[in-house]
C-alpha cells in the first residue's frame, strides 16, 4: 500500500516560515497583545470582585468573551498578511513557472499554500493556551467551550484565507493582494455592521422589525453565534423577529455563505493559476 | 519525439508564433535561435504547458502536450530564461521539493540527487543555502531541477545568458553529457557558435515563423561556400596571396595588419584541406583558420531579408 504523502508544497511552506524570524516576531507580538488585554481584563474586574459584585467565575467567563473576540480579530487581521503574498509571493520570486511544471496540479497548489497558512494558525492557537489556562484559574469556563473557539477561529481563518489566497492569484504584487484582501474583510466586518445598524434603525422606526440583518451574515464575526448564541441573537436579531426556526441561527446562515464564498475564492484561485485556462483556441 | 504543427500564438491581434511546424528526434539537441522578441520563449512556454497555443498542436513522446498537461511535465524539464529560487532552502532541500513536487518519492531522491549534482558540478555545495550561491550555480542548480524527475526532454531557455566564459563551457559539457544520456534537447540562445559546437539541428525564428529547420550539418553546409579563413605564416605574404588568387574557389584575398591573409573562399570542407595540404607545401604556415562565423552569417542573412521587408512595408 502507498505511503500518504504531505502536500511537499505544504512541507516546503513550513520548513521556510519556520526558518523566518518575522513567523517569531508575529507570535510574540501576538502574544504580547493578547496578554496585555486578559490583563487589563482581569485588572478591570478584579475592582469589581473585591467589592463582592462578582463572582471568580464570572470574572473568567468575561475574560474568556474579551479573549475571544479578541483572538478572532486577530486572525481576521494575521490571515491576509499570512496568505497574501502565498502566491503573489510566487509570482514576485518567477518562481510560479517552476512549480506550476511539476505535477501539482494547481488545486493542490492552492491547497498547499492554504494548509500552510493554516498551520501557522494553529501554531498561534497553541501558542495562547497558557492564557487560557489563567482563564481556566478563575473558572466559568469549560474545556469544551475554549476548544469551540479554536475550532471557530480555525474556520474563519480557512474563510479568509480562501479569500485572501483568491487575490494573491489574482495580483501580480503582494501589496495589491494584501490590500484588496484586508479592504474585503473591512467591507464585511465594518460594512456589513454599518450597513446593518443604519437600516435597521431607519425601517424599524416606521415598520417594526425587518429582514436587514441578513447582512449580518456576512460578518465573519457572527460565527461566534456558534459558541456565544444568545448573546450574538440579541445584538443582531431585532426584538422576537422569528425568521429561522427548528434552531436555524443567524450563524448558521453566516457560516453557509461565507462558506460559499471561500468555496468560489479557492475555484477562482485555481483557475487563475492554471495557465492553461487562460488561453482561447481558435481551432 | 517531439512533434509541433501549425503552432501559433496570438496575444491579441499580435502573432508573437505563426504556424510553426518542426520535427526533434529523440536524443537530438535542437538549437532554436532568433532575434529578441521571435517567438523563441513563447513556444518553448507552448511546449513547457505554461501557454496554451492559440491554435496548433504540440506532441510529445506520442502525447498530446496540451490535451494532457500532467503528463507532458512528467517527460518534460524546463529552465527558464528568467527564474527565481527559495533562497531559504539549502540546495538538496530544493532539490527534494521539486522532486516530490514532481511525483518522486524522498528516498529515491536522496539517493539520486548526490549523482545529480556531481553532473552539474555542486556536490560541495549540498549544504549550502541557494542564497549563498553565485548566478552561476544557481543557473546549474535549475538545470539540475529540471533533472530531478528524469524527464526524456530538456527545455532550455538561454541557459548560458549571464553565465562567464568558464561556466559556458562547463554548461556545454553537461548537455553533451545529457546527450549522451539519450535526452532530447530544445535550447534557444543567441550564442550561435556555441550552438553549432552542441547542437545537431537548428531553428531559426524571426518575427514568430520559422525561417529554417534542418540538421546543422546541413546549415553548415549550405554556406560554407563562402568561408572566410585567416592564414598565418612566417613570411612572404604577398607571393601567398598572389598564389592563392590563382586558386580554384578564393573569390577574394585580403593582407590584414597583423600580417595574416584573410581568404573568402567557396568550397567544401574536403577542397578546404586540399587547399591546405597545397598551401604547406610551399609556404611555412602558423595557422590556418575557416571562420566559425558560418550559422551567424546565415542567421543575419535570414533576419536581414525579413528586416529589409519589414522596411519596405
Amino acid at each position: 500500500m502507498q505511503k500518504p504523502r504531505i502536500n511537499p508544497l505544504l512541507a516546503k511552506e513550513l520548513r521556510i516560515r519556520m526558518r523566518n524570524w518575522r513567523t517569531f516576531g508575529m507570535i510574540s507580538l501576538y502574544l504580547l497583545g493578547l496578554g496585555g488585554l486578559a490583563v487589563l481584563v482581569f485588572l478591570s474586574n478584579s475592582y469589581m470582585l473585591s467589592s463582592g459584585f462578582n463572582s471568580m467565575a464570572q470574572v473568567g467567563s468575561t475574560l474568556f468573551a474579551f479573549l475571544a473576540v479578541a483572538q478572532i480579530l486577530i486572525v481576521i487581521y494575521l490571515v491576509p498578511a499570512l496568505a497574501g503574498n502565498a502566491i503573489s509571493g510566487e509570482k514576485e520570486r518567477q518562481t510560479i513557472d517552476l512549480l506550476t511544471c511539476t505535477q501539482l496540479t494547481p488545486f493542490q497548489i492552492v491547497t498547499g499554500k492554504l494548509t500552510a497558512t493554516l498551520s501557522t494558525v494553529i501554531l498561534f492557537i497553541v501558542a495562547s493556551l497558557p492564557l487560557y489556562g489563567f482563564v481556566f484559574l478563575l473558572g466559568g469556563v469549560s474545556p469544551k467551550e475554549v476548544l469551540l473557539l479554536y475550532l471557530i477561529i480555525l474556520v474563519v481563518a480557512l474563510l479568509v484565507g480562501c479569500w485572501s489566497l483568491m487575490f494573491s492569484a489574482f495580483f501580480r504584487r503582494t501589496v495589491a493582494a494584501i490590500i484588496a484582501s484586508y479592504a474585503l474583510l473591512i467591507l464585511m466586518l465594518g460594512g456589513s455592521t454599518i450597513l446593518f445598524t443604519l437600516l435597521t434603525t431607519i425601517t424599524t422606526l416606521n415598520q417594526g422589525t425587518t429582514p436587514f440583518f441578513l447582512i449580518m451574515a456576512f460578518n465573519p464575526l457572527t460565527i461566534l453565534g456558534w459558541l456565544f448564541p444568545d448573546f450574538v441573537r440579541d445584538i443582531i436579531i431585532s426584538i422576537n423577529y422569528n425568521w429561522f426556526r427548528g434552531g436555524f441561527q443567524i450563524w448558521h446562515l453566516a457560516l453557509l455563505v461565507q462558506g460559499a464564498l471561500a468555496a468560489l475564492s479557492l475555484w477562482l484561485a485555481t483557475r487563475a493559476i492554471n495557465p492553461l485556462k487562460m488561453g482561447k483556441r481558435k481551432g | 519525439m517531439i512533434n509541433v504543427k501549425d503552432l501559433t500564438k496570438y496575444y491579441g491581434n499580435f502573432a508573437a508564433v505563426q504556424g510553426i511546424n518542426f520535427n526533434v528526434g529523440r536524443g537530438h539537441i535542437y538549437g532554436f535561435v532568433g532575434p529578441n522578441g521571435a517567438g523563441k520563449t513563447t513556444t518553448l512556454r507552448m511546449l513547457a504547458t505554461l501557454l496554451a497555443p492559440t491554435a496548433g498542436e504540440i506532441i510529445i513522446g506520442g502525447v498530446n502536450a496540451y490535451g494532457n498537461p500532467l503528463h507532458t511535465r512528467k517527460l518534460i524539464g524546463y529552465m527558464p530564461d528568467f527564474f527565481g529560487v527559495y533562497n531559504d532552502l539549502k540546495v538538496n532541500e530544493y532539490l527534494e521539493f521539486y522532486g516530490e513536487a514532481s511525483g518522486g518519492i524522498l528516498e529515491d531522491l536522496r539517493r539520486d540527487i548526490p549523482s545529480l549534482l556531481e553532473l552539474v558540478g555542486l556536490t560541495a555545495k549540498r549544504q549550502d543555502y541557494v542564497n549563498n550561491l553565485s548566478r552561476g550555480m544557481k543557473q546549474r542548480l535549475c538545470l539540475a531541477r529540471a533533472l530531478i524527475h528524469r524527464p526524456e526532454v530538456l527545455l532550455l531557455d538561454e541557459p548560458a545568458s549571464g553565465l562567464d566564459p568558464r561556466a559556458r563551457v562547463e554548461l556545454r559539457n553537461i548537455l553533451k553529457e545529457l546527450q549522451a544520456m539519450g535526452k532530447t534537447i530544445i535550447i534557444s540562445s543567441h550564442i550561435l557558435a556555441e550552438l553549432s559546437q552542441v547542437c545537431t539541428h537548428v531553428g531559426i525564428i524571426n518575427n514568430g515563423l520559422l525561417a529554417l529547420s534542418a540538421p546543422v550539418s546541413e546549415v553548415l553546409a549550405r554556406v560554407e561556400g563562402d568561408a572566410v579563413i585567416s592564414i598565418t605564416m612566417a613570411d612572404r605574404q604577398e607571393e601567398a596571396r598572389l598564389w592563392l588568387l590563382e586558386q580554384q574557389g578564393i573569390r577574394e584575398v585580403t593582407l590584414v595588419n597583423t600580417g595574416s591573409l584573410e581568404a573568402v573562399y567557396s568550397g567544401d570542407r574536403l577542397a578546404q584541406a586540399g587547399l591546405l595540404r597545397e598551401l604547406a607545401s610551399r609556404f611555412t604556415l602558423f595557422e590556418f583558420t575557416p571562420s566559425k562565423g558560418n550559422l551567424e552569417q546565415l542567421f543575419m542573412e535570414i533576419t536581414e531579408v525579413a528586416k529589409d521587408a519589414e522596411t519596405k512595408n
